[in-house]
């Protein structure tokens, strides 16, 4: 075999010094396919490479394991306890206290009376369960615990920092949004853990508008984020828990939206009239156009018809909405969800409309039956819920009634993350565990999410 | 699947944060998760018999300087720069200096004696790896035995990328000449 990796005669080649770059992996995609090209030319860099992956092989077969005894206690020692807070008692306190139990127990029996074991039987019980009791703790508790986690991890300048749960930074804003959006579902904003939850946040969102009006950096997807935030921001005017300044603010915003409008009535990711609409992004610049409208920003009316209209033509005769079309290969489940909440309670007057209100029956018929396929997708199913909350139909609340079970059983009881939920959908990358919990808890509150 | 009491699930950053919030079982399962590759780095580093000490204090300063954390960093680029303090303190501390220099004459007189005896048991790599330059040797051993890329490498060492690059070529080609 030819050993003539590193010969000294030779002139040495322009790119040898990124031989070592390319055997440790330390190169991008650019730079790889560049030097990858030349190498098939140069044997010299070609040989060096290999050589260098060679001893890079040598020397991670060649160092032994380092063992190591269990240094946690030693360490902890040196730790005062001073520096941690209890943890044993945060969950426990909380899950089996008397009045929790107490609440549990009635719920049990109403749970019971309603049929509740039935669905026991058919989704199994908490892992952790002990006993009848503790299989049902009570929506408002599992909400309440969910409220003190997001409270406990809001950053001193008010936002929710998805980097630090498992997120995308990027979309700090839209993180915000939700977990604001969060507090202000609840008990419209007056839990004792939103008292600085919600001014921190609402004003913190408000520092993220940029002089064009949008909420966030402009980014790809920003849209997601201003629409988030934008709804989130209005939420907290229309119940008096914004900051003084937040009309104009808001008004920007909306004007904002209507900008970025397509010439079709939709919005896409990016804050350009000429990005391709999607379902998901319009969504929530309809919300937040829905929301201006209720407060009697009229100007928001044109675009939301608009959008509306749009919205029409994602469906098909079945009552399935696309992505980007009627008929797309994308999840009909939720995106039908979203069709329906947006245009069940956007649209305020689509109950008067046959058309509308034959499209709306269709779209709920199907979230009912598509509600339960799959694994459980936040996002997805946050829609889902919130076009089923919409729906007096007793099949409707079954299938919510259903979905809130399986929330319930999933959130999270480790004492570390007592009242948030594991992220571990399809999103969960973007979002991490403040896009899971957000939502999560949202799809648990009674209200809608878009009161007229 | 529901990953309920199971911190493996969770991120260093998330682990991380939760210990900034003084979650002690959070900061358990940190140093469980980076303590056998830590005391590695050090013993890497030519540190063996206080490899397991100055990990120790490196969980110590982390603790210490938890607030400091932010999570644009990587972890494991902060871990390594409280580990690359640490040692560098240690080897300043006149006690540590002189054990650590005993150390080293005791490794020398092991080494020329078992290779005056022809049974010299030390692998290959190790007695490559102790004849870089420290410079050297951190870069290779942060980036072949620890993970960290080039960027978070300067970063632990404070110096620039490409000095990384220049050290990390210099380097393999001596392990190169010495392990052929």
């Amino acid at each position: 075999m030819k050993t003539t990796a590193h010969r000294t005669d030779a002139p040495e080649c322009a790119w040898r010094a990124k031989a070592a770059d390319a055997a440790c992996d330390a190169l991008d995609e650019t730079e790889k396919a560049a030097f990858d090209t030349h190498a098939r030319q140069c044997s010299d860099c070609r040989e060096t490479a290999e050589s260098f992956r060679n001893v890079i092989q040598k020397l991670r077969d060649g160092m032994p394991a380092a063992s190591c005894r269990d240094l946690p206690p030693d360490i902890m020692r040196r730790i005062p306890d001073s520096g941690w807070t209890p943890e044993t008692s945060d969950a426990g306190r909380r899950r089996l206290g008397f009045p929790a139990f107490a609440l549990r127990a009635a719920a049990l029996v109403l749970a019971a009376l309603a049929g509740a074991v039935l669905l026991t039987l058919r989704f199994g019980t908490k892992p952790d369960a002990v006993g009848p009791v503790a299989a049902a703790p009570s929506r408002a508790n599992v909400i309440r615990d969910a409220l003190q986690w997001l409270a406990s991890v809001q950053e001193d300048s008010g936002a929710w920092a998805p980097q630090s749960w498992g997120g995308r930074q990027v979309y700090e804003t839209a993180l915000t949004g939700m977990a604001l959006l969060t507090f202000l579902r609840h008990e419209d904003g007056q839990h004792p853990s939103a008292a600085n939850a919600v001014p921190g946040g609402a004003a913190y969102l408000l520092t993220r508008q940029r002089a064009d009006g949008g909420y966030g950096p402009a980014a790809s997807g920003h849209m997601y984020n201003h629409g988030i935030a934008t709804v989130a921001l209005l939420e907290a005017y229309r119940q008096g828990l914004a900051p003084a300044d937040a009309e104009a603010s808001l008004k920007t915003a909306l004007a904002f939206i209507r900008e970025q409008q397509s010439h079709t009535g939709g919005w896409g990711y990016d804050t350009h009239p000429m990005s391709r609409p999607n379902t998901s992004i319009s969504v929530w610049q309809m919300e937040a156009l829905a929301l201006g409208l209720a407060l009697g920003w009229t100007e928001a009316g044109e675009p939301l018809e608009r959008g509306l209209a749009w919205l029409a033509t994602m469906a098909n005769e079945q009552g399935q909405f696309g992505y980007r079309q009627a008929d797309d290969t994308a999840d009909h489940a939720a995106l039908t969800a979203m069709g329906a909440y947006c245009l069940f309670k956007a649209a305020g007057k689509t109950p008067d409309d046959p058309a509308g209100r034959a499209l709306v029956r269709r779209a709920l018929h199907r979230v009912a039956t598509e509600s339960e396929e799959g694994n459980l997708d936040y996002y997805r199913s946050y829609f889902i819920a919130s076009a089923l909350k919409t729906s007096a139909e007793p099949e409707h609340r079954q299938s919510l009634t259903r979905l809130r079970s399986r929330l319930t059983r999933e959130q999270s009881q480790d004492p570390l993350l007592a009242g948030s939920w594991n992220p571990a959908d399809q999103w969960s990358a973007v979002g991490g565990r403040l896009y899971a919990t957000t939502l999560a808890a949202m799809m648990l509150e009674n209200r809608p999410g878009m009161d007229p | 699947m529901s990953t309920l009491h199971d911190p493996d699930a969770l991120s260093d950053t998330e682990l991380m944060r939760l210990a900034q919030q003084g979650r002690k079982s959070a900061f358990e399962h940190l140093i469980r998760r980076h303590q056998r590759p830590l005391v590695n780095f050090f013993r890497s580093m030519g540190v063996y018999n206080d490899a397991e000490d100055m990990a120790q204090d490196t969980f110590v300063r982390l603790f210490k300087y938890r607030k400091r954390y932010k999570p644009t960093a990587k972890f494991t680029t902060f871990l390594y720069l409280m580990a690359r303090q640490v040692r560098i303190d240690a080897l300043r501390s006149r006690k540590r200096r002189a054990a650590f220099e005993k150390e080293l004459a005791d490794a020398q007189r092991m080494e020329d004696e078992a290779v005056h005896a022809g049974c010299d048991k030390r692998p290959d790599v190790e007695r490559a790896l102790r004849a870089l330059s420290t410079a050297m040797r951190e870069v290779v051993v942060l980036n072949v035995y620890q993970g960290l890329k080039y960027e978070e490498i300067a970063l632990v060492l404070n110096i620039p990328l490409g000095t990384v690059k220049s050290r990390m070529f210099q380097a393999l080609k001596r392990l190169r000449a010495a392990l052929e």
